[in-house]
């Protein structure tokens, strides 16, 4: 026999209650001065042993009363019993719907054949059996309604996300813990990935500290998968994605599965349009992984799906990937020369703007970098907000007024670059860009003892511009200033040989900042002169471009959070998914922040492109997810592995209707609380009998 | 000055003597003003002598014949003859103490035995009163002499019990040294032994003693009301009791009854006169009851 609620035991105490209230009755007297005493003792004499009796009687009748009203309480359940009315089932059925089971069976998926578990489960479960149904990543309320349940095992979505079984048990178990039931019952229905199980050992101690008060039941679906390509990575070469401009996309292929693979297509579609040939890749060994070289172009300004596919196979979610790239007509450039010089070469910007646009004047017109020179006298009559990014080239003050208008500028999602130079006074920047408006997150130092000798650039341990270290090599910095780190946020991008900072990468608002602390021209370095120069230019714009579209590609499940202009905040959007025209949006509201609204997105559960249609605005913004590659392996839990877990936990196999009517078969062990509550009505009635008959005169 | 005559004179035993006596008086009186008569009758009443008539004086004793003899009012002055002898016996045990009420038996007794005395002092007969326990503890010679009620009543009010009864030695001494025969009255709840009880009485009717019992009771005794856990505690050096009295109430009431119904059967069966009072009961009723019933049976 066991007991729901065991603590409730400790109300056996309370047997005590009436021997208590008997001794206290009797030593609790009225004393009376008597003179008829022989009638008296006469009269008790002849009744004391019937009343002892009576009280004895009584006593134990309230005794075993309370005695069972605390049994009844902690609720006691008999083991190997069935049948008795009022025992009442918990049960939590967790259907892993994770991107494995999504693998392709005969008929269906092996989410069909978990959801057709599902209703078995559910249905050998007995009336008012309390049911918590959950995904592997979203759990619903405890029902006792099983339609209720049975419906929305049929509305268990399939995802693309790696599920963590872990956490899902402890929900489910937690959930179970808390109810107060005779039988408790946890299914989880699940293809036994073996990439989801984590630490084995870790989920098999949990799962055996559950089976210690739950009965767990592993049902598992899904027959093991021999081969299964994926598309691992898929990576847009170009920073500055321009209309009609062709652009590099990188993809790797991996080979989760067993069997070698040859001639393996890799296919390209420009918003689901074919594009190009397919790239085939010759062999593919298992375990390996080969990469891919495609090329796609935007036909026009705006959001794109470059979508990459493989041939099918029976695991899907890995076939396809897809992400959003924005094109643009135009990228300008407003480049601020401190040092104009006397002919066009001497100056300060001249490396830069053909670096920014290298190619022949002619072609400049057309060329999608538009570089705008200006002395630091012409800013008061420019528009920032025409210009994607604002480069400073050792100009030598910041005026007041435009140190607000450019902080202003930033903060909105624009770029800006300063570098160094001979003009440059530190000053000014600390004071206004520095500490006034924090825009630049270092301070320029004049006191930098190493500021003079020759020395190169390295990238940074992350390299976030992807430069080529060896072209960096052969760069010699003659002259810098010194950076003073504050207390602000900033990421190195370029550190010079003796680890000194040499560019900085930080945001500022919805904008991007890059600090370098030597010149754009040959006065400090001979960078201008490198081959070196052309993409660093071009990365640090490309930067500063893409930041805007930065975290529209996402993994499946991760949340989705994309700053927009501050003037949309508060407007409603509508959010489709586009691999299914019919499937209803979602709706939603953009966040409002501080510089910018934010939209916020957690339904990512499967991969592909989604569309947001925000109220008020032509273009609809596009985003992407992708499937977890964590997912990707075919690898199922062994028979060694299943062995183990055996041990403690009910295991079945479910194949298409296999099992019908078996679940709930064993299912043994009945809560005593309604005899026991009829026996105490029955002792209560005893009692007030008793003690009305016994109270009588006699 | 001896212990008596000091008890005599404390001015608060005198008051206590004195508001039994008019107590007495007012419920004797007042049963007489009803009856005009006595219901002793039969006494022989002599002339004794005349005295000048005092406003106040009943007119129905002036002599109408001196008036006319010598125009001067005088009133004829009685002594009556004595013939009639009563022995108040009031039982002064501890269990007399016993009163649920604001009376208790042995102050019901007290003033039964003090109207009788007043009654039979009126008609001029003789009284005698003792209060006994165990023994006989306080005794007045018979008396015709009507200041001597206050004695009576002095004595019954500075009276206390100490011990429990035992009534067949005090009757049987009463027996054996009364000379004159007479009335006996014993005033008593008669918590005693009923086999010696009888024997005593049955002594005195022996002795030529007309027999009164006159039973005091308090309601509780006899209703028997308590209810809960009780410890019952003996006015008489009793062990004590404890019980629910409510569980016993039906065998005390049968035990009781039996008890009173067989002192009543018996006392007739001895040509005893019984008389049953309650504590509760209004005195002159009792008296009334009881001398109604005297003087119907008289005839």
């Amino acid at each position: 026999m066991n007991f729901l609620n065991q603590a409730l035991l400790w109300g056996l105490a309370a047997v005590s209650l009436p021997i208590i209230i008997h001794l206290l009755n009797r030593r609790r007297f009225r004393r009376e001065p008597w003179a008829a005493m022989r009638f008296l003792k006469v009269s008790v004499e002849q009744n004391q042993r019937r009343m002892k009796l009576e009280d004895w009687v009584l006593l134990l009748v309230r005794c075993a009363m309370i005695a069972l009203l605390a049994l009844l309480m902690a609720r006691p359940v008999m083991e190997g019993l069935s049948g008795v009315p009022g025992s009442k089932v918990a049960a939590a059925i967790i259907v892993d719907n994770s991107a494995s089971m999504g693998t392709r069976e005969t008929e269906s998926t092996r989410l069909s054949l978990a959801r057709e578990a599902a209703h078995a489960i559910l249905s050998g479960f007995p009336g008012g059996t309390s049911v918590a149904l959950a995904g592997a990543f979203h759990a619903h309320e405890a029902s006792n309604d099983l339609e209720l349940v049975a419906a929305r095992i049929d509305e268990i979505p399939q995802t693309d996300r790696h599920a963590d079984l872990q956490r899902s048990l402890e929900v489910a178990a937690r959930g179970l813990e808390g109810q107060a039931a005779s039988v408790k019952e946890l299914y989880l229905v699940t293809d036994a990935h073996a990439a989801e199980w984590g630490s084995f050992g870790a989920l098999e101690a949990r799962l055996r500290d559950i089976a210690m008060g739950i009965k767990v039941h592993l049902v598992t679906v899904g027959a093991p998968v021999r081969s299964n390509l994926a598309i691992s990575s898929l990576r847009p070469a170009a920073t500055l994605t321009s209309v009609n401009q062709p652009f590099r996309i990188d993809v790797d292929v991996t080979n989760h599965g067993d069997v070698p693979m040859s001639a393996v297509p890799v296919k390209l579609l420009v918003d689901g349009q074919p594009e190009g040939e397919a790239w085939i890749i010759d062999e593919l060994q298992p375990g390996d992984g080969q990469s891919a070289t495609l090329y796609a172009t935007l036909p026009t300004p705006g959001y794109h799906r470059v979508t990459v596919a493989l041939k099918g196979d029976k695991m899907p979610f890995d076939d396809r990937r897809t992400v959003v790239i924005k094109a643009r007509e135009e990228v300008s450039v407003l480049l601020v020369d401190g040092d104009p010089g006397q002919e066009a070469r001497d100056s300060e910007t001249f490396f830069l703007r053909h670096a920014l646009a290298p190619v022949p004047e002619e072609e400049q017109t057309d060329y999608p970098v538009q570089p705008r020179i200006v002395s630091i006298s012409d800013l008061a009559e420019e528009d920032l907000n025409r210009h994607h990014a604002v480069v400073l080239a050792n100009v030598a003050d910041v005026p007041l007024g435009f140190a607000d208008r450019l902080s202003r500028y930033v903060e909105a999602g624009g770029g800006l670059i300063v570098f160094a130079g001979g003009n440059l006074r530190p000053e000014s920047y600390n004071t206004l860009l520095h500490r006034k408006h924090g825009l630049l997150p270092v301070a320029f130092s004049t006191d930098d003892e190493d500021a003079v000798g020759p020395r190169t650039v390295v990238p940074a341990e992350t390299n976030p511009l992807g430069l080529d270290s060896d072209l960096l090599a052969g760069v010699v910095f003659r002259e810098k200033l010194g950076l003073e780190a504050g207390e602000m946020e900033y990421r190195p991008a370029l550190r010079y040989d003796d680890g000194g900072l040499a560019l900085t990468e930080s945001e500022y608002g919805r904008g991007k900042v890059f600090v370098f602390n030597s010149s754009a021209d040959l006065e400090w370095n001979d960078f201008a002169i490198r081959p070196a120069f052309v993409p660093f230019v071009n990365r640090l714009l490309g930067k500063i471009v893409q930041n805007r579209e930065a975290g529209l590609n996402v993994e499946a499940g991760q949340v989705l959070r994309h700053r927009l202009d501050v003037g949309l905040a508060g407007r409603p959007a509508t959010i489709y998914e586009m691999r299914d025209p019919e499937a209803l949006g979602y709706l939603t509201t953009l966040a409002g922040g501080e510089s910018s609204s934010v939209l916020k997105f957690d339904r990512t559960g499967r991969a592909g492109a989604y569309q947001v249609a925000i109220e008020g605005e032509s273009e609809p913004l596009l985003f992407s997810t992708r499937a977890s590659v964590r997912e990707s392996s075919p690898e199922l839990l062994g028979s060694e592995q299943l062995g183990r877990l055996g041990a403690f936990v009910e295991l079945s196999r479910w194949e298409s209707m296999s099992k019908q009517g078996s679940f709930g078969m064993e299912r043994q062990g009945a809560e005593l609380w309604w005899p026991l509550l009829l026996t105490v009505i029955l002792f209560g009635a005893i009692e007030i009998v008793l003690a009305q008959w016994f109270s009588r005169s006699k | 000055m001896d212990a008596e005559t000091r008890k005599l004179l404390d001015p608060r035993a005198i008051a206590r003597a004195e508001a039994l006596g008019m107590n007495a008086r007012f419920i004797v009186e007042g049963y007489m003003a009803g009856e005009h008569k006595s219901p002793y009758r039969g006494f022989a009443i002599e002339f004794a002598q005349h005295r000048e008539y005092a406003p106040g004086d009943d007119v129905r004793h002036l002599d109408w014949k001196v008036q006319a003899k010598t125009e001067r009012y005088y009133i004829k002055q009685y002594e009556q003859e004595t013939n009639f002898v009563a022995h108040l016996l009031l039982d002064g045990s501890e269990s007399m103490k016993y009163g649920s009420g604001e009376i208790s038996k042995l102050e019901y007794g007290k003033m039964m035995a003090a109207c009788l005395a007043y009654l039979i002092l009126h008609q001029r007969d003789s009284v005698a009163l003792g209060i006994f326990d165990e023994e006989v503890q306080e005794y007045l010679p018979r008396s015709d002499n009507r200041d001597n009620l206050f004695r009576i009543m002095d004595r019954l009010a500075g009276f206390e019990p100490l011990r429990g009864t035992r009534l067949a030695p005090v009757l049987h001494g009463m027996a054996g040294q009364i000379k004159r025969k007479g009335i006996v009255i014993v005033i008593s709840d008669f918590f005693d032994d009923e086999e010696e009880l009888l024997q005593s009485v049955q002594h005195l009717r022996f002795k030529g003693h007309e027999v009164i019992l006159m039973q005091v009771l308090d309601p509780c005794e006899i209703d028997f009301p308590f209810t809960g856990n009780v410890e019952f505690e003996g006015l008489e050096d009793l062990p004590l009791i404890r019980t629910r009295p409510s569980q016993i109430k039906k065998s005390y009431h049968r035990e009781f009854e039996e008890f009173r119904e067989r002192l009543r059967s018996d006392a007739e069966r001895h040509q005893c006169h019984f008389v049953g009072a309650r504590t509760d009961q209004p005195l002159d009723e009792v008296l009334a009851n009881y001398l109604t019933f005297r003087k119907s049976a008289a005839g």
